[in-house]
């Protein structure tokens, strides 16, 4: 699904951020990305959603080496792929339904379809009373469960959060997880970033962590949370 | 494009606001820069149409004035036995005093002046005469008559007219240059306002044919807007110009007028405003969007 080797990568004339990368996400997998502050956490996912290209190294995703891939073939490889950005980053003149309905739209969806989808799954996210909403309007919390379903709407087949849970409390954040988890069932591979340890420690699944820009997996130790289905999810990673 | 969502807020941002206003002034132009010229050309051609097939014979005053000479009449039966002659009538004293009194003003015209007498000669339908043969019938019948079938001033008008569509058809083509200008760097100017929502867009999967089609969108409706206004103040201008005299019928002039053709040209300004905006924006973005790396 995801394979790293050698890749470097750095801002400008400055030091390299992540040096040397190599290692290898299964497909169906699912992994925490975890490391201080500044380690490179956001800058990894970038490389994963082909918003930077490596500055060395050779990064392979979907079975094709990204930088070969013809610029028109980019969108259609895009679009395979889900983010949640740590500042939501929605359209802030679009209403929630809007916002959510756009991965299907670009991928030229049906508006019956959409409208059907999208609804649904605000429901479920427990926005069904703010289909029309523009995000400004929205809480903290709120947004952030816009941005996420605006990321699994289309069923990607990677999808990778930037501190998803990180302006919500503990109970929020647990829910938000497990939507991941349900997406992960479902077969998406999943990646996401966190400083919040201890909620990492709560899942079964295993950490990458990055330091000093080189990464090393780590399995998670912690079982704290045992229940079945999160065992079952965690056993495919 | 019917059901595209508009995902930027390109009517929000300053950079697009003023587009439709120098749309205006540019179609404004190009609206007054037409009118002008085709008011031109049908004049040209009415003045044609009402000089071909037509003749003047001027007699000119005899050196001892005196009223009647006679040469009149020789001239008036020599033109009526011709063939090719459908009408010949002297023109009106009254009238001739009345063409000259706005350069001589009243009290240059005392009866005393001498003027040329003038013949107006209408021709039948694709008849043709022999100028020179018909001069010289005429000279050997009166002495001191000229033919006059306009023909140089005539291709003089024609000329004239053809010279004012080149410039107008070459002043609307800079204002269509000028115009694709502007809205060549406004559109840039609004790709870098919304760099971070197109950026998004593109991480999201986003075609930069999906990108284009925002602007396009936004840039018909500028444009087609923009051009509206500057046609119905064109046509207010034109209609306060017409109600301020200079259409009416001064002497000489034809009146100026347009062609339904001719007005249906005006119409589709604002359409055509749209339509250059739409591709504009379209080309424009879909350049820039190549060369992002
Ligand atoms: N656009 C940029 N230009 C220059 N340097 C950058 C840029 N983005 C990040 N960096 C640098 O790269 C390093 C890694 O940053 P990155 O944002 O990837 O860290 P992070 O692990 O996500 O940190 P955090 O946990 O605080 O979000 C930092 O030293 C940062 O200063
Ligand atoms: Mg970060």
């Amino acid at each position: 699904m995801v394979r790293f080797e050698n890749v470097g990568l750095r801002y400008g004339l400055g030091p390299e951020v992540l040096r040397d990368l190599t290692f290898e996400l299964e497909s169906g997998a699912f992994h925490f990305l975890v490391g201080p502050s500044g380690a490179g956490k956001s800058s990894l996912l970038q490389l994963l959603y082909l918003a930077r290209r490596p500055t060395r190294g050779l990064i392979t995703l979907f079975d094709r080496a990204v930088l070969k891939v013809p610029r028109r073939e980019l969108p259609a490889l895009r679009q395979r792929i889900g983010v949640v950005f740590q500042d939501f980053r929605l359209f802030d003149h679009l209403s929630a339904f809007d916002n959510v309905a756009l991965p299907l739209r670009l991928k030229g969806a049906k508006e019956t379809e959409i409208r059907k989808h999208v609804s649904e799954l605000l429901t479920w996210v427990e926005l069904g009373d703010h289909l029309d909403a523009l995000p400004p309007t929205l809480s903290g919390g709120q947004k952030q469960r816009v941005a996420i379903a605006r990321a699994v709407i289309a069923r990607p087949r990677l999808l990778l959060a930037d501190e998803p849970t990180g302006n919500v409390d503990d109970r929020i954040a647990m829910r938000l997880l497990h939507l991941f988890v349900e997406l992960h069932k479902m077969g998406t591979t999943v990646v996401i970033a966190t400083h919040n340890l201890e909620l990492v420690s709560r899942f079964r699944y295993p950490e990458l962590r990055l330091e000093n820009g080189e990464i090393k997996q780590v399995r998670a130790s912690a079982q704290r949370d045992a229940r079945p289905g999160i065992e079952a999810a965690a056993g495919r990673g | 494009m019917a059901g595209h969502i508009r995902v930027l807020p390109l009517d929000r941002d300053d950079s697009r606001r003023y587009l439709p206003w120098i749309v205006a002034v540019m179609v404004y132009l190009a609206a007054m820069t037409l009118a002008g010229a085709m008011a031109t050309a049908s004049m040209a051609s009415r003045w044609q149409t009402g000089l071909t097939g037509a003749l003047t014979v001027q007699l000119q005053p005899a050196a001892e004035t005196q009223a009647n000479d006679g040469r009149m009449e020789a001239v008036l039966s020599i033109l009526r036995a011709d063939a090719a002659v459908a009408s010949a009538e002297p023109v009106d004293e009254e009238k001739m005093l009345g063409f000259i009194q706005p350069w001589l003003g009243r009290d240059g015209l005392t009866l005393d002046l001498p003027l040329p007498r003038l013949v107006d000669v209408r021709l039948h339908d694709r008849a043709s005469v022999d100028l020179v043969d018909l001069a010289a019938r005429l000279e050997a019948a009166a002495p001191g008559t000229s033919v006059d079938d306009h023909a140089r001033w005539l291709t003089g008008i024609l000329k004239l007219a053809r010279v004012i569509r080149f410039i107008a058809f070459g002043t609307v083509a800079l204002i269509a240059a000028a115009a694709i200008t502007v809205l060549v760097f406004a559109t840039r100017a609004a790709l870098a306002v919304h760099k971070d929502g197109i950026a998004l867009l593109h991480i999201m999967g986003a075609r930069n044919r999906f990108i284009a089609r925002e602007f396009q969108v936004a840039a018909l409706a500028q444009g087609f807007r923009g051009g509206l206004i500057g046609l119905l103040t064109a046509l207010a201008t034109l209609v306060a110009l017409g109600g301020a005299g200079l259409n009416t019928d001064i002497g000489i002039l034809p009146q100026v007028t347009l062609t339904t053709l001719q007005w249906l040209v005006l119409a589709a300004l604002p359409p055509a405003a749209g339509a250059v905006a739409l591709i504009t924006a379209r080309l424009t973005v879909l350049s820039v969007l190549a060369r992002l790396a």
